[in-house]
């Protein structure tokens, strides 16, 4: 199934794959550049980010580049849709949980506190004069919708003007663009993206639109008596202990995938029903390896746990 | 018919003292009133200097007024502000090998 480049960027692993041979090298460089716009602007670990310097402006705006705009306009739809259970103002809270530099960083030990987040309804955006503004002690994070934003930006960028089709996966988070293969993206959905391709789970065809899964079994570190992950609830600060240890989605794009997988792990046992309502097919893995499958999401011949 | 004679020809001393001191009078206000004009030119002109310089020493502030549901934007959040969109085509099972995984991250 065509040809494909693979490399690290954003703190995680990057998949490229076109579907006309000839065409990868053109499509990886394009997935390059707007992955190091998208880091350069949304970092929360380069202190020469947009991103630090909104955070560490003290209350003041600041003007932003149009990349970060549409990163915090993503920002705040997610906020929006998910009623907070996505919040951009969770920057805080990751740094008191302990999560303060790059995962691959991060120190054991320390203490730990959980800080609810700041509130994504105090983020002051000025598209006409390209300011942001956030009040002091705020902290915002995009860890919930940029590797997403760029992985939409980045396949879409890489399938201009190209024959073929294009699939990006940051992370397993994966938008596609341009013809899919005749039978569809062939992905393995499964709890850690960096797992070998025949771990438990299921494989589907994707021939259109992006898919994201969501996972409390990765970016796990220890705080004193305290085990934690990144998926934190907005409105305690807290790592969810709801009923779900991952959900995979697919959506129109990789932006929508991922806000639903990562809110249906905060809302617990309603984000079935939350994800039938939107009609966007999903598999939801329980603590215990219980599947759930929601609108349409394709029953597998035998589930394996 | 003769020219008639100018009327001083014929004024008393203390009419052409009289007269005098109404011109003299006249001349007075006629340049108090000209003072007067250039005056409040001037006062104009001032302001909108005065008004002119203060707009470049003070930039406004736009105020937000944040409410408790909807962010602060001043623009529209659109055009990708609508809701979670499912994909045109809904994923199927395949036998094929993937060629990527999906998980977290």
């Amino acid at each position: 199934m065509g040809a494909s480049a693979r490399w690290r960027a954003l703190g995680t692993s990057v998949v490229v794959i076109a579907t006309q041979p000839h065409e990868l090298t053109d499509a990886a460089a394009r997935v390059r550049e707007v992955l190091d716009q998208v880091d350069l602007a949304c970092s929360r670990f380069r202190d020469d980010s947009e991103l630090c310097a909104v955070n560490a402006a003290g209350g003041s705006r600041v003007t932003v580049s149009r990349l970060f705009l549409r990163a915090t306009r993503c920002a705040l739809r997610a906020a929006r849709l998910t009623d907070g259970d996505i919040d951009p103002t969770i920057g805080s809270s990751l740094r008191a949980a302990g999560y303060d530099r790059d995962f691959a960083k991060l120190r054991a030990g320390g203490p730990v506190r959980f800080r609810r987040a700041g509130g994504w309804q105090r983020i002051e955006l000025d598209d006409a004069r390209s300011t942001v503004r956030v009040p002091a002690g705020i902290e915002l994070d995009y860890g919930a919708t940029a590797k997403a934003l760029a992985a939409d930006v980045a396949a879409a960028s890489a399938a201009e003007g190209l024959a073929g089709g294009v699939l990006v996966s940051l992370g397993g988070d994966i938008a596609t663009a341009g013809a899919p293969p005749p039978d569809g993206w062939a992905v393995r959905v499964t709890d850690d993206h960096s797992s070998a391709s025949a771990d438990a789970g299921q494989t589907i065809a994707l021939r259109s639109g992006g898919l994201a899964t969501s996972s409390t079994t990765v970016r796990r570190w220890r705080r004193g008596e305290f085990e934690l992950h990144h998926i934190l609830d907005p409105h305690t600060g807290a790592p969810v202990e709801g009923s779900w240890r991952t959900v995979s989605v697919a959506a129109a794009c990789c932006v929508d995938a991922n806000i639903a997988s990562t809110a249906a792990i905060v809302r617990g046992a309603q984000a079935p029903e939350w994800l039938e309502e939107l009609g966007l097919p999903a598999r939801l893995v329980a603590l215990d390896g219980t599947v759930t499958l929601a609108a349409g999401w394709p029953a597998p011949e035998l589930e394996p746990r | 018919m003769s020219p008639r004679a100018p009327r001083w020809v014929s004024a008393s001393p203390k009419e052409i003292a009289t007269r005098r001191a109404v011109m003299a009078r006249d001349a007075g206000l006629r340049r108090i009133s000209s003072v007067t004009r250039w005056l409040a030119v001037g006062v104009i002109g001032l302001s909108g200097a005065l008004a002119l310089v203060a707009s470049n020493a003070f930039h406004g502030r736009t105020v937000s007024n944040a409410s408790a549901s909807t962010p602060a934007t001043i623009a529209p959040v659109t055009p990708s502000s609508g809701g979670l969109s499912p994909a045109a085509v809904t994923p199927t099972v395949t036998p094929s090998a993937p060629v990527v995984v999906s998980g977290g991250s």
